[in-house]
């Protein structure tokens, strides 16, 4: 479905900042800051709609521990979440695998002072999308938001809201995307198709560096009630 | 006597008929049916369509209380519902006919029109309750076998999950909408059995009538028809699940059923009030 | 006071020219009947006469063709509810919902007539004979029961006027004396006014101070029953040794022809003279006159002279 990829994307976007900016101040700001972050708790209310997925106030809790780990909870007996879209722990060793890191300068964007970036594909990787630019906020050292293009899924944009939490992190309350497909025509110009869609992911009740166990993160063997082949897979399980 | 006060009887006496209870445990015996399948088959006929979505991590199951209400509803809004509901509503006054028993009310003081309004009054009621009687067997076998979650639907152009309040809200609203379709067929039910008094007669006349309807609706040439045709309104519940919910179109189908509703009651109270008891 | 003089005054039941055609059929025609409050009123006549078609017109269960039945002064097609508040009715076979009881069917059915305390019920079912099953479902009542407890339904909220329609159909003789006496109580110790339709002559006879003969939907005769068997003189009844022959003998003499003779009677319309002059020939002659009998006037004799008397008429208006 593609659609949905593109959501997936999108959020991959976002978490591609840091990369191949070792050199750049703000990046290794930025790092620092989501390095302090050792694992968390917070509630997430997803609301979504997408072509041919709508999702309206699905409640989750979400577990990260440092480096990697992630643990989903459906808090109304059902989650579905984007399998590699929530890089919400630390996603920028990872994404430095794929892609590199190109200042473009400074904007202003979302009504703040921020660095614009570009993000450029390593030659060996697979990353789907081109021509997407990463914003970073200059004061706050975290993600503004991106925005993308591609005749394949048409403009992306992502954007993030912040709040302190414990009055040291900066961590997102409320993530918008919303993806715009260039409509289709016939060859009589009339409109076949023509969908967009967006997505929100409301983040509240941080709890940061509870220290929690190891133990919480492991999933138990695909379940009963879990249905088809992709339930019980670990959020980050890829290669 | 008041129609209110025939009412009181109407209930009592319908209450006390096998055939008030057919539907009940028809309806029962499809939501455990579907209920067991689900708890114990393989339930990837209904989710399978999660999975196709690709990139998603699914977290706990689709299927509790909420799905099962949701899934029992398309499997008997087009046959069950008006059929068990047609058994009640078609049988009030051509049973009693056939019965003779419409004679012997008739010759107490008894307001044709009141009589006719309070059994027409027990068809509404009769739907509403094995209508939410459904909603409400499949919520507590669902409960029972799978506990209460969000709401996954599975629409013809997608999927949706709702939270669990605006889950139960999409479903009530749904389950109503159902209600009034299933209420216009009671109506045309309704309408036959003051024209017959062989109780089977009203049943078959308005099967026949919905499958009819159903046709025409499919052809091309009588689409300027459609909008008179009351089975075009059968899936009207279905929209209760759109995102958003285009309520404007939801009061359209609500008044076109009604209209039904109103006119086979007021042909009804003609033909009714009218006719020569000769049974 | 007067208010209830005047009710009491006007008759219970008024047909004037009721008529019911179905298509070109007519099962009533032209049908005036009046019953007076205290009357037991039969409405006899055969089966398809159009009986049960009067009564559901009488009870607003069918519209007339033609035609205004006043129940207890009130117009029923005008104030049917009204009209039937103190009416207590059955209509050919009583038909009962079967899965309630007959109490509960007795009840309700009160109920719709605007209520009979529970003593009435029980009074009701208790006069019909069926008190004992009166806690069982009405599908396992027999027909006769079926019928005792139309009757019960009918009485049960103490109406004024009581109009049952072949109420000992299906009844065992027993059950036949039974709801004779009940119907004849009715009358005499309810003071209830009662119209009643049969089939069977001796049932009229027996039970009703009054009497309407129909047959084919007409009106035959009307009237009280004793001055109706009045108006008719039976034959008398010679018990002699030789019937026939003294049947021959007082045609020969007296020019009356014999109405019937059998083994040891022969029978002959005459009046009182003509049965004394009749004696003194039989005897003069060496007849041996051991008994004579005039016999009583049955409802029958008329019925079947009525009866026959129309046909001929038909029969001569076809020509
Ligand atoms: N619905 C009807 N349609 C046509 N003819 C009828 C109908 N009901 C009764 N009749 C005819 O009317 C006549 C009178 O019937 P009915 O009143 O039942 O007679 P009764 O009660 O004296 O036996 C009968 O010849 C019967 O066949
Ligand atoms: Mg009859």
């Amino acid at each position: 479905m593609k659609t949905v990829r593109v959501t997936v994307i999108g959020l991959l976007l976002v978490t591609v900042l840091a990369a191949n900016a070792r050199t750049d101040a703000l990046i290794e700001k930025l790092r620092a800051q989501l390095a302090r972050v050792k694992d968390y708790r917070c509630d997430v209310i997803l609301n979504a709609r997408l072509p041919s997925f709508t999702v309206s106030n699905m409640r989750m809790a979400l577990y990260y521990k440092r480096p990697n780990k992630l643990h989903v909870e459906a808090k109304e007996g059902f989650a579905m979440l984007p399998e590699e879209g929530l890089y919400l722990g630390d996603p920028v060793e990872e994404t430095l695998r794929s892609y590199n890191l190109i200042r473009l300068g400074d904007v202003k964007w979302q009504g703040r002072a921020a660095v614009k970036y570009a993000l450029r594909p390593k030659v060996d990787s697979a990353a789907p999308l081109a021509s997407a630019r990463i914003f970073v906020d200059k004061a706050r050292a975290v993600p503004l938001g991106f925005t993308g293009a591609s005749p394949q899924f048409g403009d992306v944009t992502t954007v993030f809201s912040y709040s302190l939490v414990e009055k040291k992190f900066w961590l997102p309350t409320k993530t918008v995307f919303t993806m715009k497909y260039a409509p289709k025509h016939s060859a009589d110009g009339r409109v076949v198709e023509s969908r967009s869609g967006n997505a929100t992911l409301t983040y509240s009740n941080y709890k940061i560096n509870t220290n929690l166990p190891d133990s919480l993160f492991k999933r138990p063997a695909k379940s009963g009630s879990s249905a088809g082949p992709r339930a019980g897979r670990q959020g980050r399980g890829r290669k | 006597m008041s129609t209110f006060g025939l009412f009181g009887i109407e209930i009592f006496k319908q209450f006390r008929r096998l055939r008030t209870h057919i539907g009940t445990f028809g309806l029962l015996g499809i939501v455990l049916a579907v209920a067991i399948g689900l708890k114990y088959g393989d339930a990837s006929h209904f989710v399978g369509r999660l999975t196709r979505q690709p990139n998603f991590q699914i977290y706990g199951s689709p299927v509790n209380a909420l799905f099962l209400a949701r899934v029992v509803l398309p499997m008997t809004v087009f046959l069950f519902l008006p059929l068990f509901v047609s058994l009640v509503a078609g049988d009030q006054i051509s049973g009693e006919a056939a019965d003779g028993t419409l004679r012997t009310v008739l010759t107490r003081p008894v307001n044709r029109f009141a009589l006719l309004s309070a059994k027409f009054t027990l068809a509404i009621v009769y739907v509403g309750a094995l209508t939410a009687f459904l909603g409400v067997a499949a919520l507590t076998v669902g409960w029972a076998l799978f506990g209460v979650g969000g709401l996954v639907s599975f629409g013809w152009d997608g999927v949706s999950y709702f939270g669990i309040a605006e889950g139960v809200h999409r479903l009530t609203l749904s389950y109503g909408l159902a209600a009034v379709y299933v209420l216009a067929v009671a109506s045309v039910a309704f309408l036959v059995s003051t024209l017959s008094s062989n109780s089977l007669v009203p049943i078959g006349v308005t099967m026949a009538l919905m499958v009819m309807c159903g046709v025409l609706g499919q052809i091309p040439y009588f689409e300027s028809a459609k909008p008179y045709l009351f089975t075009t309104y059968s899936e009207l519940f279905l929209r209760a699940f759109d995102v958003p919910v285009d309520y404007p179109a939801l009061r359209h189908g609500v008044f076109a059923l009604l209209v039904y509703v109103v006119a086979c009651f007021c042909v009804s109270a003609l033909i009714f009030t009218r006719k020569d008891i000769l049974s | 006071m007067t208010a209830d003089l005047q009710t009491t005054d006007e008759p219970c039941l008024i047909a004037a020219g009721l008529s019911k055609r179905f298509g070109s059929f007519t099962a009533v025609d032209r049908l005036d009947l009046k019953v007076d409050r205290g009357q037991t009123f039969g409405f006899l006549g055969p089966n398809g006469a159009g009986k049960s078609t009067t009564i559901r017109m009488m009870l607003g269960l069918v519209s007339p063709s033609a035609g205004v039945v006043t129940l207890l002064g009130r117009d029923v097609a005008l104030e049917r509810t009204k009209a039937l508040k103190r009416v207590g009715a059955m209509v050919e076979i009583p038909a009962f919902y079967s899965y309630l009881t007959g109490r509960q069917n007795v009840r309700l059915f009160a109920r719709l007539s605007g209520g009979a305390s529970e003593d009435d019920v029980t009074q009701a079912l208790k006069l019909v004979g069926i008190l004992h099953r009166a806690d069982s479902k009405v599908r396992t009542y027999s027909h006769g029961m079926k019928q005792r407890l139309g009757i019960a339904s009918a009485l049960a909220p103490r109406p004024d006027l009581v109009i049952l329609d072949e109420p000992t159909n299906g009844l065992d003789p027993e059950g036949v004396r039974e709801v004779r006496d009940l119907i004849r109580d009715l009358g005499t110790r309810h003071g209830m006014t009662v119209f009643l339709s049969s089939h069977l002559l001796h049932e009229v006879e027996q039970v009703c101070s009054h009497v309407a003969v129909i047959a084919n939907g007409r009106l035959m005769v009307q009237g009280a029953v004793s001055q109706l068997l009045g108006n008719h003189f039976g034959p008398v009844e010679f018990e002699v040794d030789r019937p026939e022959e003294a049947a021959a003998l007082i045609q020969a003499t007296m020019g009356l022809a014999p109405h019937w003779t059998d083994d040891t009677r022969v029978a002959i319309h005459m009046d009182r003279a003509q049965a004394a002059e009749a004696n003194t020939i039989l005897v003069g002659k060496g007849f041996k006159v051991s008994a004579i009998e005039r016999r009583k006037q049955t409802l029958e004799d008329v019925y079947l002279q009525l009866v026959r008397d129309q046909a001929e008429v038909e029969a001569a208006e076809l020509q």
